[in-house]
């Protein structure tokens, strides 16, 4: 994805020095009647990075934006940007840029016009307001557009126009409310690289809300997954992918098998637990009891898939108790075999994913890259899965 | 057009779909019937001379212009015109005061207070016109309630002029006027994204600059279009210039009255009728040529 240069422009914004947080939110909370949309938020936001709220739909992802631009006031918190705190202060005077998923281009207003809004608005106008419009236009590509009307573009173009006249006057934050979300998918992949890029060339501190796992995963510095109001966890995206703080965050990001149990014979952090009818040993970080409720999160393309003659199939459907199991022998041997039937395939080019119904009737999501560009298996398949124990995440509760 | 809306079939050259035509045909034929056989006859009424004696409305077999003449240059109908148009000018600007800040108070209200707000609107529309012209007389007159709660408080010692004067008129024909420009302007604005005016703000805009740079600005030709519907209603004001005005106030309207009833004069009468339409087409192609130099300034 080519960007144009102009490096010069970078040096003009000042926060790349600053010595605060872009953003600081502490405490900050929002109700509407009963519920709370802003549970207790308390967040910083360093200088240039990139931010992403990520979280399911009602999750308060955008009373959040709206809370840090200044369209809703916070109950209870406080909020600064750049140091300054934010109390009383309305959103024009905030310095804050926002895209919005709807764009909100004005129809009335040529491109050009549409891009020199915010810049009119603090009055600067004559040749300062010409250069820039050319930079802010030149970021996104956009030259040569200046006289079209919103209605002339395509939805790239107007989420381009809508970029560029967030950060023509260039604010201290930029706000993005699912930008992305009604691009085709092969424009979306660009405009994310392209975005990317351009966030990090100027450096601009961003805050990017998505409920899209795999766009917070790509681009993100660092993300915060949100739930009912309440920050569960803020992270790296390789850390929230391989150590989720929780259950909810676990299954939220990727494919994940979720399975509740109990610890019946435990050693330390190493135990065996029975989940449905089955037992299966799980490795966990915290020290485990015999009796202690276990949520065991497995992600689906950590499982290994195995086939397994047809017919005699030790486990027939809904009929009988599994084989007695050798209860903590086991227990240094560090991985996991359980028999099953493939039930569904999806193929999904790279990659299958199977439904493995196992003996007791549970259901096991297994994906499986495609080696031969072909799904291996086809439902009624008796398929053999493994795992290592430590591959499964242990939640205690 | 969109594809997806359903259009009438094209069936080839020589043949005709009859269906937009039959569904239109009452409207075509009642137009026609009573209003252009009726607006020609007018016409020619305007061209015959008036009938001196008794037992004709104007003479037969006669072409004159004379009446225009007078029309255009006694200056009795030139205090007339000047009258006309003043008060069609007033109730415009009043009606247009009271229907922007109502509809953009529509904009913004939610469901129950809204539906509320338009009832109100409408509701004048449910009483009839004289009746709500005659309360207005009671309410304004010098022993009205009004006066008396002014008097009994002791702002004024006397009563207020209130009625048979221009003030009455203007409140007695805006209120007869205003819902139509406020259900105009309302509608045009309910078309208008609320989130623009969020961009607009987050971008620096106050919020009066606001709401002037997006949806007033979105709002001009229906702002318009509600000027001119309320102008051309307020030309033909009848009504309240006769329940709550006075005689050196009636307009144009109640002119084309009395030359045809009272003093019988059916071609001057139906002259006036004529000049006072032609005023109004000048304004409608006005108006038509300044909606469409805005809207090709915002980009339609």
């Amino acid at each position: 994805m080519r960007i144009s240069r102009r490096n010069d422009a970078l040096s003009q914004f000042s926060i790349l020095n600053s010595q605060f947080p872009a953003v600081e939110l502490l405490g900050i909370t929002k109700r509407y009647g009963p519920n709370l949309a802003l549970d207790d938020v308390s967040l910083t936001i360093t200088p240039g990075e990139l931010l992403f709220v990520l979280g399911p739909s009602g999750a308060g992802k955008s009373t959040l934006l709206r809370v840090i631009g200044g369209y809703e006031q916070p109950d209870a918190g406080r909020l600064s940007i750049d140091g300054r705190p934010m109390d009383g202060v309305p959103v024009h005077r905030r310095d804050v840029g926002m895209v919005f998923q709807s764009y909100a281009l004005f129809p009335h207003m040529s491109v050009e016009d549409n891009v020199g809004f915010g810049l009119r608005m603090r009055g600067i106008d004559g040749s300062e307001r010409a250069e820039r419009l050319r930079w802010a236009l030149d970021l996104v590509r956009l030259e040569g557009m200046e006289g079209r009307f919103p209605r002339q573009l395509s939805g790239g173009q107007q989420q381009r126009v809508a970029l560029a006249r967030s950060i023509a006057y260039r604010p201290a934050l930029l706000l993005l409310d699912e930008p992305f979300a009604s691009l085709d998918r092969r424009l979306r992949d660009e405009m994310r690289v392209e975005l990317r890029q351009l966030q990090k060339r100027l450096g601009i501190a961003t805050i990017f809300v998505t409920h899209d796992q795999e766009e917070s995963l790509t681009m993100a510095d660092r993300v915060v997954v949100l739930h009912r109001g309440k920050v569960q966890q803020v992270a790296a995206p390789a850390e929230l992918y391989n150590s989720p703080a929780n259950p909810f965050v676990a299954s939220f990001i990727g494919e994940m098998n979720v399975m509740r149990g109990v610890v019946v014979v435990a050693n330390g952090t190493v135990a065996e637990a029975r989940v449905g009818g089955l037992l299966l040993r799980i490795v966990s970080d915290q020290a485990l009891d015999e009796g202690d409720r276990a949520t065991v999160c497995l992600r689906a393309e950590r499982i290994g898939l195995h086939s397994r003659p047809n017919p005699p199939s030790p486990f027939p459907k809904g009929k009988g108790e599994p084989p007695p199991f050798p209860l903590g022998e086991g227990l240094a041997d560090r991985s996991v075999t359980v028999d099953g039937h493939v039930r569904f395939s999806s193929y999904l080019g790279s990659s299958t994913l199977y439904l493995v119904e196992m003996a007791d009737g549970s259901v096991l999501k297994v994906s499986e890259p495609n080696a031969a560009g072909l799904a291996r298996f086809a439902p009624g398949d008796a398929v053999t899965l493994s795992w290592p124990a430590d591959a499964a995440m242990v939640f205690k509760g | 057009m969109a594809a997806a809306s359903p259009t009438f079939r094209q069936l080839g050259p020589g043949r005709v779909d009859p269906r937009p035509w039959l569904l239109l045909s009452p409207c075509l034929a009642t137009l026609g019937l009573f209003f252009v056989v009726p607006l020609a006859w007018l016409v020619r009424l305007s061209l015959y001379e008036r009938a001196t004696g008794p037992g004709g409305f104007y003479l037969a077999d006669t072409l004159t212009v004379e009446h225009y003449g007078r029309v255009l240059t006694d200056p009795y109908f030139n205090r007339l015109a000047f009258a006309t148009a003043r008060l069609g000018l007033i109730v415009t600007v009043a009606a247009m005061a009271l229907a922007y800040p109502l509809a953009a108070y529509l904009w913004r209200a939610g469901p129950g207070l809204k539906g509320a707000t338009l009832l109100a609107v409408l509701l004048p529309k449910f009483t009839n016109l004289l009746v709500a012209m005659y309360g207005l007389l009671v309410l304004l007159a010098n022993a009205g309630p009004i006066n008396l709660v002014l008097l009994a408080s002791g702002l004024i010692r006397e009563p207020l002029p209130m009625f048979a004067n221009l003030f009455a008129v203007v409140v007695g024909e805006t209120l007869i006027i205003a819902p139509y420009p406020i259900l105009i302007i309302a509608t045009a604005l309910h078309g208008v994204d609320s989130q623009l005016v969020d961009a607009a703000r987050g971008m620096g805009a106050g919020p009066l600059r606001a709401f002037f740079e997006v949806p007033f600005k979105l709002t001009l030709p229906s702002v318009l279009l509600a000027a001119l519907v309320s102008l051309i209603w307020a030309l033909g004001a009848f009504t309240a210039p006769v329940v709550l005005g006075n005689p050196e106030l009636y307009p144009a309207a109640v002119e084309v009255y009395t030359q045809t009833f009272e003093d019988v004069n059916w071609p001057l009468g139906a002259t006036l009728a004529v000049v006072n339409s032609l005023f109004v087409l000048v304004l409608v192609l006005a108006a038509y040529l300044l909606q469409r130099r805005i809207e090709r300034g915002l980009g339609r």
